[in-house]
């Protein structure tokens, strides 16, 4: 039986297209390739992006990697400062593939245990670099003292040299992603900051008390002082009153009998203002007329100016 | 020939069997989907295989009791007894019967419920799936391989000999049977495309295989469904409605236009296959599968780049041209030429210090005291205050920190594309790192006071700088349009430790501080004019009994002048008239005892008591004056 020309053509792009999967293989921009000839590797590591010539597998097999720029995530670790306190610290590191033939060794060209290997350097050096500084290099109110950059420099130096030569990585970037305290100390921060802020309260409600209790003194003195200041300038003015009064009253001397029998009458009369009982008896004036001593004279003992 | 076939079914349903077993095991080993598919394939098949040979038993059972029967009936000349065409004379054939009418519906129902429950157990399982990936396996490759051939063989007997001896119920197992070795067979495939560096195809495949169970459970259900409105024609062969004809295409491609002539022909009970149409389709059908083909190719050409996007064209994998802008791009199919695209224009973002809770967004009121996102990250801030108290009593383990809850919504632009693409793994994850890390340093030397207030603005404005200096010195070409500090505001604290309560009841303390000193003021306000008006007054009552003194001693002096001069006129007529007029003007208002006494010897006593309450008796009336008018 003849085969059709359809069928032709299919079974031509089906064997066209084994045959370039298995003869030849693409690197992209973005990768770097290994091959190997019967597990040991040939040649250096492909870097050009392009199409590539290969024997077929078992013979030869090709290994891509990503070169571009990795990053990964340390857990969130508490670790111990110079100066004995404790933060917890999670750092992230950058890195890519400089030695791919080396790579390709140690993990068999896979990405996780790379990173799996490279976690227990990072943890091991963050926590030698950090306890070499104190906390307050990490966290301080003056710009000037924490050395964030330079803490990180020092992880990565530490890093770069082991990754690249046993790993076969670029460390490029290293940085410290979160920084905290563990739950023990979070709470007792808490507590601090609390306090201070009780304080605080405290201080300003105090403040008011004393600005108001000054207010109300000042207040009180400037009244206190201008009453006195006028209650002076009253007696002086009731003084002067009295020294003009008096001038007036030199007149008197001119019959002081009679001006004292006339200061008694206005004193009696003052003086029964009141609600008063008098008991009188008949020889007082003008009661003397009870007993019928019409002819009691005006000079009689009972006139009160004589 | 009948044992034959029953011994072949027998295999069929064995096979069935270790192919299902045996692609289960390999797929958990090298955690190929598609595997996982093909055995829940096989597991379907390996019912309907069991069910076809049970039914081939019962039908070799009635041939041999029809066989039995008919002998007998030569035997006997008195055939009263086997006259009879009653059932219970053929109970086989009863059994039979009573199994295609109730049990292999029953069974069709429960093989609908296998399949949709595969169906919902894949479309959860390889959804979870999608985020990771495997390794390829050789050896899963070569079990894989094996398990096909071996499928294949078998199955390709078995089909052959339900072809040649019009064994129906051979069928449904030699079918099953092939689709298992096909399915293997993809699963090879998946793990040597894996090998050859196109990862992702497992999945993509068992995806397909989902649909198509989902396609074969409804097929299963239609035939139920039709099995009940299909005309009857008397002595025609029943179809076996537990037979897949979609597993029976795809397990024998040759026999596309068959099955689907034999489906049209039973469906509609005549012969659809011999139209001219049907067999121009038989015909051409390599030529639609080709025209087909290159229609997808030439769809692979074409590109289109949304609004807001950009792309890069690799050729071979080696970057060619610049920039593709939105727009229609053309390019060879794959693996050629790739095009890959950017949403750069778009703006993208990530938070800082907080994760949203869609729960929490319709919150019409956002306080300190409650918390308002799904979670917050408490940030070191340094503490002045605590530095000043740590100073003075050194030595002791005092952290000195305050901590403050943050929310920075942070967004971005892809400025340079290629940077970004080219140089990074995941750059978003990265910006959001460095970002972080931006954020964690600014925070570790900022006043907790100033940055909750009016270094805000300026804090937020430093962010921005920071974080776009960091990714450019990362190189990864993406431009910050917007750092937010949207939140910054101490922390909830614990039940117990109320910390953004306490923050707010130094703001309360504020007030009243404010409160307090306000108050005093009034009273200032209110005391020193009071007292100026007082002493104002007093001066001016002084001022008015100074004049009320001088006057009176004036005009007294002036009055003494004149009495002085009556006096001496006549003094004793002067005293005495002063002295009465004063005497009755002074007691008029008195109450007089006048005492008259007779006898000097007496002795009087007087009750001078004031009386509380006064006896009517002693108010004094005063007479109404004349001309006082009436009231």
């Amino acid at each position: 039986m003849k085969p059709r020309t359809p069928t032709l053509i299919i079974g031509g792009l089906l064997l066209a297209i084994f045959l370039f999967l298995l003869f030849a293989f693409q690197v992209r921009t973005t990768e770097v390739a290994v091959v190997t000839t019967f597990g040991s590797i040939s040649g250096a590591p492909k870097t050009e992006p392009g199409l590539y010539l290969r024997l077929p597998y078992p013979i030869q097999n090709v290994y891509k990697f990503d070169r571009r720029l990795q990053n990964f995530e340390r857990k969130y670790e508490q670790t111990l400062t110079r100066d004995k306190k404790s933060p917890i610290l999670s750092v992230f590191v950058g890195w890519r593939i400089a030695d791919a033939d080396l790579f390709l060794k140690r993990f068999s060209g896979d990405i996780l245990r790379a990173e799996a290997s490279l976690e227990s350097v990072v943890r091991n050096i963050q926590n030698s670099v950090i306890g070499r500084h104190d906390f307050s290099e990490l966290i301080a109110p003056d710009p000037s003292q924490v050395k964030f950059e330079q803490i990180e420099k020092e992880m990565k130096d530490a890093m770069a040299v082991t990754a690249l030569k046993e790993y076969g990585i670029a460390i490029e970037i290293v940085g410290i992603k979160q920084l905290g305290l563990p739950e023990s100390q979070t709470a007792k921060v808490f507590e601090r900051m609390k306090a201070e802020r009780e304080r605080l309260s405290k201080k300003f409600i105090a403040e008011g008390t004393a600005e108001a209790m000054r207010i109300r003194s000042e207040a009180e003195l400037q009244r206190d002082t201008t009453l006195a200041e006028a209650r002076r300038k009253a007696l002086v003015l009731r003084g002067e009153a009295e020294a003009k009064a008096t001038e007036f009253y030199k007149v008197l001397n001119q019959d002081e009998s009679l001006a004292r029998f006339l200061i008694s009458l206005n004193s009696l009369e003052a003086s029964l203002k009141d609600r008063s009982t008098l008991i009188l008896d008949e020889k007082t004036a003008p009661l003397n007329l009870l007993r019928g001593d019409a002819a009691a004279t005006p000079a009689g003992s009972t006139n009160p100016g004589r | 020939m009948e044992r034959h076939s029953l011994k072949t079914g027998t295999i069929n349903w064995i096979a069935l069997l270790g192919l299902a077993i045996g692609l289960e095991v390999v797929s958990k080993m090298a955690d190929s989907a598609t595997a996982e598919l093909g055995a829940a394939f096989t597991l379907v098949g390996l019912v309907t295989a069991l069910v076809g040979w049970f039914q081939m038993r019962l039908e070799a059972s009635e041939e041999t009791e029809r066989l039995e029967m008919e002998e007998l009936a030569r035997s006997r000349s008195k055939a009263a007894l086997f006259d009879s065409t009653a059932d219970e004379a053929f109970p086989a054939r009863k059994s039979r019967m009573l199994f295609e009418k109730w049990f292999v519906p029953g069974l069709t129902f429960v093989l609908f419920l296998m399949q949709a429950g595969g169906v919902a157990y894949f479309f959860r399982d390889l959804k979870a799936k999608m985020s990771t990936s495997s390794a390829p396996s050789t050896l899963a490759m070569a079990m894989f391989a094996g398990l096909s051939l071996v499928a294949f063989l078998l199955g390709k007997y078995a089909c052959r000999l339900a072809q040649l001896e019009g064994v129906r119920l051979l069928r449904p197992g030699g079918s099953a049977l092939m689709l298992g070795s096909l399915l293997a067979f993809l699963a090879t495939a998946s793990e040597a495309l894996q090998w050859f560096g196109f990862p992702g195809y497992d999945l993509q495949i068992a995806w397909v295989l989902t649909g198509l169970l989902a396609v074969v459970a409804v097929e299963t259900l239609l035939a139920l469904v039709f099995e009940a409105y299909r005309p009857r024609v008397q002595g025609k062969e029943v179809r076996l409605i537990y037979e897949s004809r979609l597993v029976g295409l795809l397990g024998q491609p040759t026999g596309l236009f068959a099955t689907a002539a034999q489906a049209l022909d039973y469906q509609f009970g005549f012969r659809v296959s011999e139209s001219w149409f049907y067999r121009f389709l038989e015909e051409k059908f390599t030529r639609f599968v080709l025209i087909w083909i290159g229609i997808l190719a030439a769809s692979d050409c074409v590109v289109f780049i949304d609004a807001g996007e950009q792309g890069l064209r690799e050729r071979f994998g080696r970057p060619v041209g610049g920039v593709l802008n939105p727009g229609i791009a053309f390019k060879f199919p794959r693996p050629i030429d790739r095009i890959y695209r950017h949403p750069v224009s778009e703006v993208q973002g990530f938070n800082v210090g907080f994760v949203p809770d869609e729960k929490l967004e319709g919150q019409r009121t956002v306080l300190w005291t409650r918390a308002h996102y799904k979670e917050e990250f408490n940030l070191l801030v340094a503490s002045r205050e605590q530095n000043v108290a740590t100073n003075a009593t050194e030595g002791e383990q005092i952290v000195p920190v305050n901590l403050l809850t943050v929310s920075i919504p942070v967004q971005y632009l892809i400025r340079d594309l290629r940077a970004w693409a080219y140089q990074h793994g995941e750059p978003r994850l990265l910006l959001e790192r460095l970002a972080n890390r931006e954020v964690v340093r600014y925070m570790a030397s900022v006043d907790i006071e100033t940055i909750m207030s009016d270094g805000r603005q300026q804090a937020a404005r430093d962010l921005r700088s920071t974080i776009q200096a960091a990714a450019d010195k990362a190189g990864l070409g993406a431009e910050i349009i917007y750092v937010g500090l949207q939140d910054i505001h101490p922390p909830i604290g614990t039940k117990e430790l109320k910390v953004a309560e306490a923050y707010e009841k130094v703001i309360g303390a504020e007030q009243e501080k404010e409160a307090r000193i306000l108050e005093a003021d009034a009273y200032a306000l209110e005391t020193v004019p009071t007292a100026k008006a007082a002493a104002e007054k007093t001066l001016n009552d002084s001022r008015s009994v100074s004049k009320q003194k001088v006057a009176e001693a004036s005009g007294r002096a002036t009055q003494f002048a004149s009495q002085l001069q009556a006096f001496r006129t006549a003094p004793g007529v002067f005293t005495a008239r002063n002295h009465l007029e004063t005497f009755a003007r002074a007691s008029a208002g008195s109450r007089k005892i006048v005492i008259l006494p007779t006898n000097t010897q007496d002795v009087l006593l007087f009750n001078l008591e004031d009386k509380i309450r006064q006896d009517l008796l002693d108010v004094t009336i005063e007479p109404v004056k004349k001309d006082e008018p009436k009231k």
